[in-house]
């Protein structure tokens, strides 16, 4: 019976090619939109694996995780670096990764941190953050780069560039100009926010900030003189290409400068609103320490976690409160959920409508297959058969599209799955995962119940018309 | 020759059963025999022929084949003692367009144990055939490149294979022109010969008639009550 079967469709080779290929091209489409939603998903809820807490001011730690590792919204409290060493060294602690900010180059954020990133920051699917060139070196004025920050700069290891105070967003900027930091490696992408990072350690950060009043108290007139005269006089030689991109805050900082203007003596309290204390003008050496935006740590006991969480929250020297990333990103991505659903939603349908596709197809060769149809009831062929006969047809078809659709997709994926995951963290599954046997399946059951209808019709037309061939 | 091969008692079929299309009180094919049946264009010849092939069931009535009867059967059983017992030849468009000559001629093998069991070496049954057929260097050729005549040659032959008893034939010269019917009915008799069928072969054309051991009009037989 297969063979009939298979030389009968072989007969109409190019109608069966192209209901497969129909087929297999929306089987393809819902295989891609699947694997693609699960991989973005994977991607963003394990921006941060790996860690088991991320510890901030008090606050709502949904605003601290997209402050400190999504650059989005505006910073919550600082805190302390005596909070962070309490504890950074406590006993079921396996490492801490701390994270300042508070400075940007050309609108990229800085993030002031240490080794410890480099070490055990981990991404997607227990990745390692690795360097594209040069080292993850954070001595005094070095600069890490994340791997979007590289390329849309075109900065090369050694080359040396500025570091601006503040994040943009109605902050003053303030050119840390004289305190050009060298590049001593850039990040191979990652498709996180941190490939829009760059990484300075957290002395340089202090040391930046701490020189920044002594720079006042000096030069700061004349900076400031010349800002009056003219609104580019801060971009330095090695700032080539900043202009436009700083030029819409020249408003702002103007502003910002003036008020410097007045306040030389008690410049630090113009830094106190963003945070930044230096008690001591002669000790801006490598003794202060920045305070911390947040940091990331992980227990040596994963079941630490929970106590260590509540016992943060509940810290008594300083409010704080910590988060789970994990959860954290997996509730973020459930608002987001009715996007997928609709992607999903709508790649089914295309799947219906080629299977439908197909019925046109067979219930239209039904005419013609009249004559087949009375040669089997002749020779002895039951309407059953006749029925089976239909109905494998469109199993066969609607098989056939379904592993064509599984190869194009997987083919696809296998191509694209690199880029995809270095420049979106969408984590693309390759092989044939369940979800995938299980959309092949419910196509081929789709395929075969909307196959029973020309199978059903020729199943009753062969009852009543008996032997008769109109053509 | 007693026996016999097909016989009808009160039969009343319609495709709607308030309007009969074959009422007919009495009608026998007696074994071994060529039985030639006539009738104008839509006298109800073809839905005869489904009845007594049992793929139309009638209303009332009884349908005997070689003493069986058709009516107690089930379909399933009816549609396997057609494959095992019986041979049947369209008026035209007999071969699947997609398998060669042999494999049409081979098809009835497929679907009935019983003419498989029958046919000891299939290969030699069908040499025979053709050559009864006269149609022996067609065996490997494309059914498309076949000619009506030629089509037909072969629909015969399949019919035959497996050595069925009773060969149906609805018509099956209709499309030939006068020399070819000639030259196909004598060798349609030539196999049913040598395989010991019977036939009723049907058509609208009287003047084939004088070729066959019995000939019968359906008007006659076929009366409207
Ligand atoms: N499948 C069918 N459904 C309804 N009526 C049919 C069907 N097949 C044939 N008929 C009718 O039955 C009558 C006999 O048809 P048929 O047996 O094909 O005649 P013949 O073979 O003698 O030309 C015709 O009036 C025809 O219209
Ligand atoms: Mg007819």
């Amino acid at each position: 019976m297969f063979k009939i079967i298979y030389k009968s469709l072989m007969n109409r080779w190019f109608t069966a090619l192209l209901t497969v290929l129909s087929i297999g091209l929306s089987v393809s489409l819902l295989l891609a939109v699947e694997n693609m939603r699960k991989g973005t998903k994977e991607g963003f809820t394990q921006t941060i694996a790996s860690t088991d807490l991320i510890v901030g001011a008090k606050g709502s730690p949904l605003n601290l995780l997209l402050y400190t590792i999504f650059h989005m919204g505006s910073p919550t409290e600082n805190i302390s670096w005596e909070s962070y060493q309490t504890f950074a060294n406590g006993k079921d602690i396996d490492w801490t990764i701390p994270l300042a900010m508070g400075d940007s180059h050309k609108s990229f954020r800085v993030i002031g941190t240490d080794n410890n990133l480099f070490e055990h920051y981990k991404f997607g699917r227990q990745q390692s953050l690795t360097m594209k060139s040069g080292s993850f070196d954070l001595s005094t004025q070095k600069v890490v780069l994340g791997s979007t920050v590289a390329k849309t700069l075109g900065y090369k290891v050694g080359d040396e560039i500025i570091i601006a105070h503040g994040t943009g967003g109605g902050v003053s900027f303030h050119y840390h100009d004289d305190k050009p930091f060298s590049v001593s490696g850039m990040m191979a992408p990652t498709g996180t926010p941190l490939d829009k990072s760059l990484f300075i350690s957290l002395e340089s950060m202090t040391a930046l900030h701490a020189d920044d009043d002594h720079d006042h108290d000096h030069g700061g007139h004349a900076d400031a003189s010349e800002n009056e005269h003219d609104h580019e006089g801060h971009d330095h030689g090695d700032e080539h290409e900043g202009h436009e991109q700083e030029g819409q805050d020249h408003g702002d900082e103007h502003e910002g400068h003036d008020h410097e203007g007045h306040d030389h003596g008690d410049e630090h309290e113009g830094h106190d609103h963003e945070g930044h204390e230096h008690d001591d003008h002669s000790a801006h050496e490598d003794m202060e320490k920045p305070e911390l935006a947040a940091f990331l740590l992980k227990t040596k006991s994963r079941v630490g976690a929970l106590p260590l969480q509540r016992e943060i929250n509940d810290f008594e020297d300083e409010p704080l409160s910590a988060g789970i990333p994990g959860i954290i990103l997996s509730d973020l991505w459930k608002g987001l959920s009715y996007v997928e659903s609709t992607l999903t939603g709508i790649s089914v349908l295309v799947i219906v409508i080629g299977l439908l596709g197909m019925l046109i197809t067979l219930y239209n060769s039904l005419n013609e297959r009249k004559r087949e149809i009375a040669i089997f009831r002749s020779i002895g062929a039951s309407p059953l058969y006749i029925f089976t006969l239909l109905i494998s047809e469109a199993g066969i078809l609607s098989l056939m599209g379904a592993v064509t659709g599984l190869l194009l997709s997987n083919g696809v994926s296998i191509l694209v799955a690199d880029y995809l995951r270095e420049n979106f963290s969408v984590y693309l599954s390759l092989g044939v995962s369940i979800t995938d046997l299980a959309i092949v399946g419910l196509t081929v059951c789709l395929g075969l119940l909307l196959g029973a209808i020309p199978a059903m019709r020729a199943y009753r037309q062969t009852l009543q018309d008996g032997l008769t061939i109109k053509i | 020759m007693t026996e016999t091969a097909i016989g009808i008692k009160d039969l009343a079929f319609g495709y709607k059963p308030s309007k009969p299309v074959v009422t007919i009180q009495e009608f026998s094919v007696a074994k071994n025999t060529h039985t030639f049946l006539h009738g104008p264009s839509g006298a109800g010849k073809s839905t005869l022929l489904s009845l007594i092939a049992g793929i139309l069931t009638p209303q009332s009535g009884t349908i005997e084949i070689f003493g069986e009867t058709l009516s107690q059967m089930k379909a399933a059983q009816r549609d396997r003692f057609r494959g095992d017992h019986m041979g049947y030849i369209f008026q035209q468009f007999n071969l699947l367009p997609y398998l060669s000559v042999e494999e049409n001629i081979f098809l009835p093998l497929t679907m009935s144990p019983a003419k498989k069991n029958r046919s000891s070496s299939p290969a030699s049954e069908i040499d025979q055939l053709l050559d009864a057929l006269n149609i022996g260097d067609l065996k490997h050729q494309s059914v498309g490149s076949l000619s009506i005549g030629q089509q037909q040659r072969v629909a015969a032959a399949r019919s035959f294979m497996g050595q069925p008893k009773l060969i149906i034939a609805d018509e099956p010269t209709s499309s030939l022109d006068f020399d070819n019917r000639k030259a196909f009915i004598e060798c349609l008799f030539e196999a049913a010969k040598s395989a010991g069928a019977t036939i009723l072969f049907v058509s609208h054309d009287h003047s084939l008639s004088s070729l066959f051991d019995a000939s019968v009009s359906l008007s006659e037989i076929n009366r409207q009550p």
